[in-house]
């Protein structure tokens, strides 16, 4: 009798076991989104909710547009369930490799028919070797309409990724939207009232130079670049035609070319574009930096 | 019951050859006409299985069935070709999934199909070593092509010209083979697969060259920015890691060419959406459903089958009747040992056993030889129709 009633505890206490393992919560399937750009990074990191994981593999030192991934890097890419492309011919990797197109989004698709055409000659900085700015224009998040317009589309994306958290994603949606309106209407006063010609260091202004009614030209110049008698008789050249009474650097330039800058009678000011994760703070913070740089002209 | 054993077996054995040749002859004629149907299931079920499992195809304006055979099967028609925009078209509409698919070269006699990443996931294919594709110039082989090609992840293909005499035509291009994919007895088990711009690489719309900066030999004159390069430049035909980034496409990726394109629409109103929209009066293209082509054809296959059963019915009668004659001819025969076995006391049930056993052993042994083909037919009649059909 003892026998029978152990067995049969023996048999409830099995039984209870595995229907308690049977009714565990279920395992977090996490998605991951990709992107290939610092803004597109922050943009979806902004709106992605809890089982969003965003990733942005490119070197903080390496400008993406221009990075190429490794095989294991490109293998991530293939594996994500989403990855936000700037468009614009942006990171033209992406045209040597193959990543499956139903993940693909083109966050710059709304706007293809503004986007702008450039002609460059080829030059080099960096390990890398040498590259070239012609084609498309692709700095599309300086123009801060475009900039939402991009965080639209990957908004759409991320809905369509994750339906039930729908209604988090259009609210964090409208907040950026509402950052990035407040720094339009900052650019627009900021260059209101400036008329001169502007010169930029670097060919990565076209949006911001166009939706901010600035008359500029560039240079192919880094901020850390010695400026020698080559560069000096190339920037004598377009002051000839392009009598600039401003210069936009992309990042802090020496000493030496502040210098030189402010003896010709130019101001020199620092617009980040931003393309890859800033020393301090984020893309808003950034731009926020670039305005208060601009009200300092 | 002994003593009747021992006389039936020695009557059968001496007439072995005539009851071998009667048991074969039935098992035939029931074995084929019973063999063609179940094959004909079978190869019914292998074309629908694919055609359903694709619900729309679109392509350019022509035949239908070519179509599918050549999209579904990998079949060597020639097919028009349609411009890739149209899979950007679809996209957009955000009615469907597209799948590109552009069918022109081969290695040796193995298609070289140029597609996407989704057409894995599409058809469920899974990998028994190595990666998809994830660069231009590398491939992935299916499971029976990596046998007949003998070659292994790691190894490179080079594609086939598409002819000796077109010298200006496409240029073979070596590929280098990343993944073998897991068999799944279709024709994806017999064909290459490419990223499609690896395709148009081979076609010639696509090249890699060295810096014309680098070779002022190769430069045949500047203008402005541009440099113009003369018909001495080298052109890679493999692609590694060091050129990639000098292959550039010539021309707008919109306006290159593909065979096919698969559609997986969203919901069924996507589906009839899709359809109104190509079905009727498009000048240039032809959306089609192929489970309906595949069907037809299917249909056409069986009424081929029909009139051959007929056939093989009127030869299973007259198979019949020359048995029910050799036997009645076999009994006749066996007048005197029929007379004999009565006059030493066996009854008329034993006589009558032994006559009749001979009928049973012949239908006993054909039964048996049916059965046997049957179960052949069943267990490799998949593998027989993937490999011959």
């Amino acid at each position: 009798m003892f026998k029978h009633l152990l067995l049969a505890l023996s048999l409830i206490v099995v039984f209870w076991g595995c229907s308690e393992s049977k009714t565990g919560p279920e395992e977090k399937q996490t998605k991951e989104v990709y992107t290939v750009n610092y803004p597109l990074y922050y943009f979806t990191k902004r709106m992605a909710p809890e089982g969003v994981e965003v990733f942005f593999p490119v070197p903080k030192d390496i400008d993406p547009a221009f990075w190429v991934p490794s095989t294991q890097e490109t293998l991530s890419f293939v594996k994500a369930d989403l990855i936000i492309l700037n468009g614009a011919d942006y990171a033209k990797w992406t045209q040597k490799v193959s990543l499956p197109s139903s993940k693909l989004v083109n966050s710059s698709k709304s706007f293809e028919k503004e986007l702008l055409h450039i002609k460059s000659s080829n030059h080099s900085h960096g390990p890398k070797g040498e590259h070239s700015h012609a084609g498309t224009a692709f700095t599309t998040w300086l123009d801060m309409q475009q900039a939402i317009k991009q965080a639209e589309a990957i908004k759409n994306a991320l809905v369509h990724l994750d339906p039930p958290h729908k209604e988090q994603i259009e609210q964090s949606y409208l907040q950026l939207k509402q950052e990035l309106e407040e720094l339009d209407k900052g650019f627009k006063n900021a260059f209101s009232d400036l008329q001169s010609p502007i010169v930029a260091s670097h060919p990565v202004y076209q949006y911001f130079a166009r939706a901010y009614g600035l008359n500029l030209k560039a240079l192919l110049w880094e901020p850390e670049m010695k400026i020698d008698a080559k560069a000096k008789a190339e920037l004598n050249a377009l002051l000839a035609v392009h009598p600039a009474k401003v210069m936009i650097w992309e990042g802090k330039p020496r000493t030496e070319n502040l210098d030189y800058i402010r003896s010709l009678g130019l101001k020199n000011i620092v617009i980040e574009p931003c393309m890859n994760r800033p020393d301090h703070g984020d893309f808003i913070t950034q731009m926020k930096e670039n305005l208060k740089n601009l009200h300092k002209k | 019951m002994s003593d009747l054993f021992y006389l039936l077996s020695r009557y059968l054995l001496f007439y072995r050859t005539k009851i071998i040749t009667l048991s074969f002859s039935l098992a035939l004629v029931i074995a084929i006409p019973l063999g063609l149907s179940l094959l004909s299931n079978m190869l019914s079920d292998h074309l629908k299985t694919r055609a359903l499992s694709t619900p729309l195809l679109l392509g350019a304006k022509g035949s239908a069935l070519d179509l599918s055979i050549s999209a579904l099967y990998f079949g060597e028609q020639e097919l028009p070709v349609m411009k890739y925009r149209r899979v950007d078209e679809l996209r957009e509409s955000n009615l469907s999934e597209a799948i590109p698919v552009y069918r022109k070269y081969r290695v040796k006699s193995s298609p070289i199909i140029g597609t996407d990443l989704d057409y894995f996931d599409f058809r469920s294919l899974s990998f028994k070593e190595g990666r998809p594709f994830i660069r231009i110039g590398e491939c992935v082989l299916g499971s029976d092509t990596a046998k007949k090609l003998d070659v292994k992840v790691g190894d490179t293909l080079i594609s086939s010209p598409e002819s000796v005499f077109d010298i200006a035509g496409a240029y073979p291009l070596k590929m280098d083979v990343v993944g073998i994919l897991a068999p799944s007895l279709s024709a994806d088990d017999l064909a290459i697969f490419t990223d499609i711009k690896t395709s148009w690489i081979i076609e010639g719309l696509a090249h890699g060259h060295e810096k014309l900066e680098k070779t002022p030999s190769a430069i045949l004159k500047r203008e402005g920015g541009t440099l113009i390069a003369n018909a001495s430049v080298m052109e890679y035909n493999y692609i590694t890691q060091d050129n990639i980034d000098g292959f550039h496409f010539h021309g707008n990726t919109d306006t290159f060419p593909i065979n096919a394109m698969i559609l997986i629409p969203k919901d069924h109103k996507s589906k009839t959406l899709l359809l109104g929209r190509y079905m009727s009066d498009h000048k240039s293209l032809m959306l089609i459903e192929p489970k309906k082509v595949i069907q037809r054809v299917i249909e056409r296959v069986f009424d081929i089958k029909d009139v051959a059963m007929s056939v093989l019915l009127l030869l299973l009668a007259a198979t019949f009747a020359i048995s029910v004659l050799v036997f009645t001819l076999s009994i006749r025969l066996r007048k005197n040992e029929i007379e004999t076995l009565e006059r030493i006391g066996t009854s008329k049930f034993r006589v009558r056993f032994l006559l009749l056993s001979e009928i049973i052993t012949v239908i006993l042994i054909s039964t048996l030889l049916v059965l046997i083909s049957i179960l052949i037919t069943y267990l490799f009649g998949d593998s027989l129709i993937y490999y011959f059909l």
